[in-house]
């Protein structure tokens, strides 16, 4: 997948005498925006921080968006465009803060940010602005700071559902479309694929549609009509494959288009088991003829490290307890509820997993036992019928935390797990946590970790204790070494040693992501929407040369 | 051995948290409000710029401020407040973009 950026410039063939200095690129000063209009808050020197708190930083400008006090959308968008020449009128810099929900620094900038959270309102289509006006009822339109949960309750009050979902509903939208969420659904792939359309605003204030040209979204019409308003509409598949999941730096996402199915029930079930040969060939071959004619619509397996251990050359489990397996099936809408109602687990990880974090940090010697009480904590036992969204409830852990998801070609999973455990078992420091086994299906997104047809994934998922990332970048160099090919979540750790060093260098990056040859033709694409390429640029993206 | 241990029990011991309609990881505002028997805490206006409610409420105590009120005899009373606010929500038809 290729982008040339459409438009050329004939002067350039017309004297081609010139030498390259001559076309270095010159651009026009943004001019200042007029007076600060309603819907937007400027503070300066603000105390920001994550969710998993990894991460902080004093923001020397934070935009806070809204749609003003009366609500309306077309404020939010005026005042995205007035922040974003604001920015770009004094050579700024910065990045966009959703739910803070990251633990990489995609949303991590100090110069400034744009915290657009505020802004979570549906905008209904009109039919006659849709190219296939039956779409009405089945695209759900979102601005960005929609969260995931408030996203699925617009849609379920449409009658629909999103096909697939991602582990956890208190992203924002666009926060989760541009780091590449996904989850463990059975051939339904993650965010980028429900994705028909783009709304943004470029580094110069310029507002930009993007749509698949495959599967248009606007009528020609509506087309038409944006393009009049100074829109510009971008209708190149490679293009919008680019731009999906590109950590905010093509602009600043005002609303999102998706992609909903009718409305499904679902019955989920969640329950702690052994490691053995049957979760072994649920989570890595797929085999869930245990689990009867329903499909299974989405698996995930949560393994404790610390009770596996190679039996006969395979890593198996030593009881019940060593893993928890959630498998998710459909239920005929209006089902009743299991036995006992919808029941969670009773224990409430709201102080415990800080405590257990502060015992890891002191006592490292405990952190295998108390694996095992976070595994009851975060993933009890759980059983619920009813409309999809009872399988994805909102779930905040009160502890500092931390994350790091890789992604392998399925026929190497198991393979992989084993390094991992073979890494955990040898390493000098315990990792206070647990891994997550899923599969999702490729996608066609450029920095997606879903590269490989299915891909399978290795979720780490731990507290925030001392000394844990450094371990984590160890595991990367392991897989590194071993030649293994692998891609990282780019809104989780991708790896810093003890002494800052990031293991992802631009290099890695490319070849995790395809080569120079794709990196090059994504970065000729962002100069569409960002010719000076340094408004929507942060740490993270200038370090792995995607921005200036 | 014991010694960290001990330590980590009392710094995680004696603080509380209630949690009010939580739907973040993170709050806008958090203050350390100030109560006794004849001044009362108000915090008025909260979230009047966006003309939303209010979500992820917690309010929380510790040994300290617990003490504190004994020693006083309940005059001084601290507790930490922390809140968001709800995200605009709603249905509008998405609008033809104005021209520039």
């Amino acid at each position: 997948m290729r982008f040339s950026a459409p438009v050329v410039d004939a002067t350039l063939t017309a004297v081609p005498l010139f030498s390259a200095l001559a076309f270095a690129p010159h651009f026009a000063p943004v001019p200042p925006p007029g007076p600060m209009p309603p819907g937007v808050e400027v503070l300066n020197a603000f105390a920001w921080s994550n969710y998993g708190t990894n991460l902080s930083a004093n923001v020397g400008t934070l935009y806070r968006l809204s749609n003003g006090p009366q609500n309306q959308a077309a404020v939010g968008l005026d005042a995205i465009r007035w922040a974003v020449r604001h920015l770009a009128s004094s050579n700024g810099s910065g990045s966009v803060s959703g739910s803070r929900w990251s633990f990489s620094g995609v949303a991590l900038s100090d110069r400034a940010m744009f915290d657009v959270r505020a802004m979570a309102k549906r905008l209904a289509f009109a039919a006659g602005d849709l190219a296939d006006p039956a779409e009405a009822a089945s695209l759900v339109q979102v601005q960005a700071g929609c969260t995931v949960e408030q996203l699925i309750a617009y849609a379920e009050g449409l009658g629909r559902d999103l096909p697939a979902m991602g582990g956890n509903c208190g992203q924002t939208v666009a926060g989760a479309i541009s780091t590449g969420t996904h989850g463990g659904f059975v051939d339904r792939p993650g965010f980028p694929e429900m994705v028909r359309a783009l709304y943004l605003v470029g580094e110069d204030g310029t507002r930009h549609w993007l749509e698949r040209g495959a599967k248009p979204v606007l009528s020609a019409s509506a087309v038409a009509a944006y393009r009049s308003a100074g829109v510009q509409v971008h209708t190149d598949d490679a293009y919008f494959e680019h731009a999906v999941v590109s950590l905010g730096t093509f602009g600043l996402i005002y609303a999102v288009v998706l992609e909903t199915v009718p409305a499904y029930g679902v019955r989920l079930d969640r329950r702690a088991v052994d490691f053995d040969d049957a979760l072994d060939a649920q989570a890595f071959d797929r085999d869930f003829s245990a689990y009867g004619p329903d499909p299974v619509l989405d698996f995930a397996a949560v393994v404790n490290p610390y009770r596996m251990s190679l039996q006969g050359g395979r890593w198996r489990g030593n009881g019940v307890g060593t893993a928890v397996r959630t498998v998710l099936q459909p239920a005929p809408l209006g089902a009743p509820p299991p036995p006992g109602g919808n029941v969670s687990s009773p224990i409430n990880d709201a102080d415990l997993s800080r405590l257990l974090a502060a015992f890891a940090t002191v006592l490292p010697g405990a952190v295998s036992p108390l694996v095992d009480v976070l595994m009851a904590s975060l993933y009890g036992p759980r059983s619920a019928v009813g409309p999809m969204s009872v399988g994805y409830p909102l779930a905040l852990t009160h502890a500092p935390t931390l994350g790091m998801e890789l992604g392998f070609p399925a026929a190497r999973a198991r393979e992989a797990l084993g390094v991992a455990l073979d890494y955990l078992h040898r390493a000098p420091t315990p990792l206070p946590g647990v891994l997550a086994l899923r599969q999702t299906p490729q996608s066609k997104a450029t920095f997606s970790l879903a590269r490989w047809a299915p891909t399978a994934t290795l979720e780490f998922c731990l507290l925030k204790v001392p000394g844990t990332e450094e371990l984590l970048t160890g595991l990367l160099e392991q897989f590194d070494r071993q030649a293994f090919e692998f891609t990282v979540h780019l809104g989780m750790l991708h790896g810093r040693s003890s002494a800052g060093q990031a293991f992802l260098t631009p290099e890695r990056f490319a070849r995790m992501f395809g080569g120079p040859a794709v990196i090059a033709s994504w970065l000729a694409a962002r100069r569409s929407s960002c010719p000076r390429g340094t408004v929507f640029s942060n740490p993270l993206t200038r370090s792995l040369g995607l921005t200036s | 051995m014991s010694r960290p241990l001990a330590l980590a029990l009392l710094l995680s011991s004696a603080c509380f948290h209630v949690r009010i309609n939580e739907k973040t990881g993170d709050t806008r505002v958090q203050k350390t409000t100030f109560s006794t028997p004849f001044t009362d805490t108000q915090l008025d206006g909260a979230c009047a710029d966006l003309g939303t409610g209010l979500q992820t409420v917690r309010y929380s105590s510790n040994l300290g401020y617990a003490w504190l009120s004994v020693v006083t005899f309940g005059i001084v009373n601290l507790v930490d407040v922390e809140y968001a606010c709800a995200p605009q929500t709603g249905v509008e038809p998405a609008p033809r973009p104005s021209p520039d």
